[in-house]
Parts: structure tokens; C-alpha cells; sequence
């Protein structure tokens, strides 16, 4: 690029590129493959700078449609992994599958033959019951996580109502203390 | 070969499993290998090919006496041992000055190797400093016809693909898009493959281009691209080939049951790039058909007895479905 091109120009310059032969895509590893004709005398000449003038045109030209091509992809808003809060910066577009088939580095994965025990819960109809679900469980008339055992736990709370039992109370009523049943022992 | 190491901890077993072969795989690792009389400007380059392979790349340090060609058992091993499937060896004799074997492993073993020999070289510290983040995903072109017809530089084109693409990532941000690596090979392609001859063969640039955009005055949607010269600038030469045995090919080529493509059963697209489903309607009694109280089988002034038409199999898009129109029947 001479020194005399400005920003202006470069402004004006084409987005388009023209082809004689459609190029191929490989969206997916960003690539393109480009099997128009080169100009052999170029390439084969002596002079080193307009080959790599040439070679750095026809890499723009890859470039532009390459480009193009991502830009016209669905652009994908949210960041990252689509919506994830942490990472909403940069415009991103989904990348489709990869095309070019390239050889694998390992061989695919054989299923390992099931143990004794998983063909006979399979057989039986066996499933792995529920892990334990932790401590806590939602109470509803609290609205909120209590724990089900322990300080403060779901099964220590005291009844809200206890009936009085008549021959044991003094004929006091309430007065007679919280010895009635379901109350729970004080620790020494 | 190896022994079989049994994990003691959930992070070894972690690490092994990670290792392990699986139905979507890791992006592929490379090694770079000297050889015994691999010289400052071969491990230069290799140096700088490395620079857009990090972090999935390891350079060793030291010496080893390989010759690719002739057995590539210890690079097999180290393979296996660092968990890489690609392996560039550096190497100057003379009768192949400064040339780079460039292999792939499949199971540890080689796949394909290809030898290039460097015939210019300028490095990256030759250019002007501009820096490029690493891991960055590159944009890769190949230009040239004989990269599509003959099958050593389909084979190079796999390879450098393989080599360069990073890692696999669905959503790309566009302030990634960083540079390009253009691989360029003049020739018409229609060289034949027994020719023998290397030599007649066509050189293969390469070449690292920083991308820089520039917004365009007439459209906003699409900038302007223009490039820089960023990287190591190769010739190579292509030398001995050893291509894949079809064997091991065709297995390294196989994609697991989980990603290939589910076809719906009786869906499918016509000629017209419509959508078409087949609905197979069971087979209907006739005699218990309820023809009172359907409008549309009262009977008409004209005494048209139309054709029921096949009930069975119905086109969906051909929906207008025509009542059949029958005599009033008395139904008992």
C-alpha cells in the first residue's frame, strides 16, 4: 500500500469480489478454499515484490468473501453462550458445523459391556432411587428453606396447639406451664 | 507399549478420561521435534508455526535421532506419551536442507506425513511488530486448483487445516476475527501424481496476514478488508509424501453414531425445496361411517356420486380435501 492512500479511499474501495469459479465455504473452521487460476507468470517471475503483491491481493480477495460470508451468518445477541450476563460484550454470530471432514485422532469410543449387576437391573427394571435431597425442604406456610433435622429444625418445632388434659392441669388452664405433650425437654 | 496407568485420585482419573477416546474430541495438540541435524533456521520456523498453534502445542528442546521416513516408532511414542496427534519434525541434511516433516497420528499411530522443504523464509521479527492474541481462531484460505486435484496437496490442505483451525466454537465473536493464513500454490493441477519428479511440482506459499477493517462508504453492513503482513512468510517445496493407509483411514474417517445426522422418517424436501410429509391415516370402515348430521353430505340437487379417492395415503400439502359426496343412506 502506498503511503499516499487514505482513510477516505479506502473507504470507497469494493466489499464485493468477483470470481470466475464460486468459491467453497468451511464456515465452521472459517475457511475458504479458492480453486480459480492463478497467473503463473507472476508467480514463476523473478521479481519477489509483485509476486507478493499479488499473493497478498488474491489473500484479500479470500479475506473479503471470507468475511462476508461470516457477516451474513445469524447474529446471535447476549453474549457467549447466549445470554450469559457475564459475558454480554461483542457482537456474535453462530458458526454452522465444520464441512471438511478431517480425520480423527482417536478411534471412536466402544461401549463398555455391562457390568453383572447393571444387566440384571436392567432385566428387572432396577433404577438408582433418589440420592438423599439434603436437609432442607421448603415450607410453604413460611414461604421459605427450613431445615428438616438439627438447630432449628423442622421436626423440633413445637406444636402450636396442644390440647390441655383436663385431670393433669390444676384447673388453671394455660397457667399450669408448657407441660403438655409434644413439648420439648429442656437439656439440663 | 505403555503401561496402563490405573488413576489413584478423581483428578488422575479426570485426566485420563480427558485423555481417553470420545465421541466429540479434543482439538488436536501438536508437538514440535528436532532432529539431530536440525539447524537455527529450521527451529526458527517451527518456532513461529507454533506461535498460532499455542496453547495446543509443545516444543521439545532437545536433539532426537528420527528418520520419519524410515521409522517413525519414537515419534509414535511421543505421541502417545504427550497426548498430541500432530508432529512437526525439523530437519537439514544435504540432500534435504532445512526441510519440516509435518505427521498425524491416528491411535498413536501415523496416519500421514508429508515433507516440506523450506526454500525462503523471512520470520515474524522480520515484519513489523503487531501483536496477535493467543488462540485466537484464524481464517484459513487456500488458493490454488491443485489444491483440490492433486491428491499430496489435498493431503497438505488437510493437514494445515487440521493443524490451524483451533478450537471448535459455535458462536464466534466478531473482534476474533484477527488474521488469515493464506496458502497459495500456482499450477494447473493437472499434473499427474507418477510423475516422480518433485521438483516439477509447484512451490506453496505462505502467508500470515493480520485483517484490518475499514468501514464502507456506500454500505454499512459489509467493511472493507485490507491485510498486513504479519507472519513468517514460507516457500515450501513438497518432498517425499507417505499417504494413509485406506484401512486406518477409512476408520479415522468413520463419525460416531451420536453425531450423525437424524433423518425424520417420512419427511422430506421435494423438488421445489418445499417441506413434505407422508401422514399414513388408518384405514377407515366405511359402513360405520356417520353421514348424518355432516352438511356437507347432504345431497344435491344434481345427483353427483364422486370417487372417495385413495383415504389411505394423503399429501398434506394437497390439502383441500374434498368431502365425498354420497346419497343419503338410511343408517340403522
Amino acid at each position: 500500500m502506498s503511503e499516499s492512500t487514505s482513510m477516505q479511499s479506502i473507504g470507497t474501495r469494493p466489499v464485493t469480489v468477483e470470481r470466475a469459479i464460486p468459491v467453497s465455504y468451511d464456515l465452521g473452521n472459517l475457511s475458504v478454499f479458492d480453486t480459480n487460476m492463478i497467473d503463473s507468470e507472476i508467480m514463476s517471475s523473478t521479481d519477489e515484490a509483485k509476486k507478493e503483491v499479488y499473493l497478498q491481493s488474491l489473500a484479500r480477495d479470500s479475506a473479503q468473501l471470507l468475511v462476508n460470508q461470516i457477516l451474513a451468518l445469524p447474529v446471535v445477541t447476549g453474549g457467549r453462550t447466549g445470554g450469559d450476563v457475564n459475558h454480554n460484550d461483542g457482537v456474535f454470530v453462530k458458526l454452522p458445523d465444520p464441512t471438511t471432514q478431517l480425520p480423527r485422532e482417536k478411534p471412536i469410543p466402544v461401549a463398555k459391556p455391562l457390568t453383572k449387576w447393571e444387566k440384571f437391573a436392567k432385566q428387572k427394571g432396577i433404577t438408582p432411587k433418589g440420592r438423599n435431597t439434603g436437609n432442607l425442604v421448603y415450607d410453604e406456610a413460611k414461604g421459605e428453606w427450613v431445615k428438616k433435622w438439627g438447630y432449628k429444625g423442622k421436626n423440633q418445632e413445637e406444636p402450636w396447639l396442644v390440647e390441655i388434659d383436663e385431670k393433669a392441669a390444676n384447673g388453671d388452664g394455660e397457667e399450669s406451664g408448657n407441660k403438655g405433650k409434644g413439648t420439648k425437654k429442656s437439656k439440663k | 507399549m505403555m503401561r496402563i496407568v490405573k488413576p489413584k485420585n478423581a483428578r488422575s482419573k479426570r485426566a485420563m478420561e480427558n485423555r481417553s477416546p470420545k465421541a466429540i474430541e479434543n482439538t488436536k495438540k501438536a508437538l514440535t521435534v528436532r532432529g539431530s541435524t536440525c539447524g537455527v533456521l529450521v527451529q526458527n520456523a517451527m518456532t513461529d508455526i507454533a506461535a498460532y498453534k499455542q496453547p495446543d502445542i509443545k516444543k521439545f528442546q532437545k536433539r532426537n535421532e528420527i528418520h520419519p521416513f524410515e521409522d517413525a516408532s519414537s515419534l509414535e511414542f511421543f505421541s502417545q506419551k504427550n497426548d498430541a496427534s500432530l508432529i512437526i519434525f525439523g530437519s537439514n541434511s544435504k540432500k534435504r536442507s532445512n526441510t519440516l516433516t509435518w505427521l498425524r497420528t491416528f491411535n498413536f499411530q501415523v496416519l500421514d506425513m508429508f515433507e516440506l522443504k523450506i526454500l525462503n523464509y523471512k520470520t515474524m521479527t522480520d515484519f513489523k511488530k503487531l501483536t496477535i492474541n493467543v488462540g485466537m481462531k484464524p481464517l484459513i484460505s487456500f488458493v490454488g486448483p491443485i489444491f483440490d486435484s492433486h491428491p499430496h496437496f489435498q493431503m497438505v490442505k488437510s493437514m494445515m487445516l487440521d493443524f490451524f483451525r483451533g478450537e471448535q466454537i459455535s458462536m464466534l465473536d466478531l473482534a476474533g476475527l484477527q488474521y488469515i493464513i493464506s496458502v497459495t500454490a500456482s499450477g494447473d493441477g493437472n499434473i499427474s501424481v507418477y510423475s516422480g519428479d518433485t521438483s516439477n511440482l509447484p512451490s506453496i506459499n505462505f502467508r500470515v496476514y493480520k485483517i484490518n477493517t475499514y468501514k464502507n462508504k456506500t454500505q454499512n453492513k459489509v467493511p472493507r478488508v485490507e491485510l498486513e503482513e504479519i507472519g513468517p512468510r514460507f516457500d515450501f517445496q513438497l518432498g517425499r509424501v507417505r499417504e494413509a493407509d485406506p484401512d486406518m483411514l477409512k476408520q479415522a474417517m468413520r463419525i460416531p453414531k451420536e453425531l450423525q445426522p437424524k433423518t425424520k422418517k417420512n419427511v422430506e424436501t421435494d423438488l421445489l425445496g418445499d417441506k413434505v410429509a407422508t401422514i399414513h391415516v388408518g384405514k377407515q370402515d366405511l359402513m360405520k361411517l356417520q353421514t348424518r348430521k355432516m352438511k356437507g353430505l347432504k345431497k344435491r340437487r344434481k345427483d353427483e356420486f364422486e370417487d372417495e379417492g385413495d383415504d389411505e395415503i394423503e399429501d398434506v400439502i394437497v390439502s383441500d380435501e374434498e368431502q365425498p359426496k354420497k346419497r343419503k343412506r338410511q343408517i340403522k
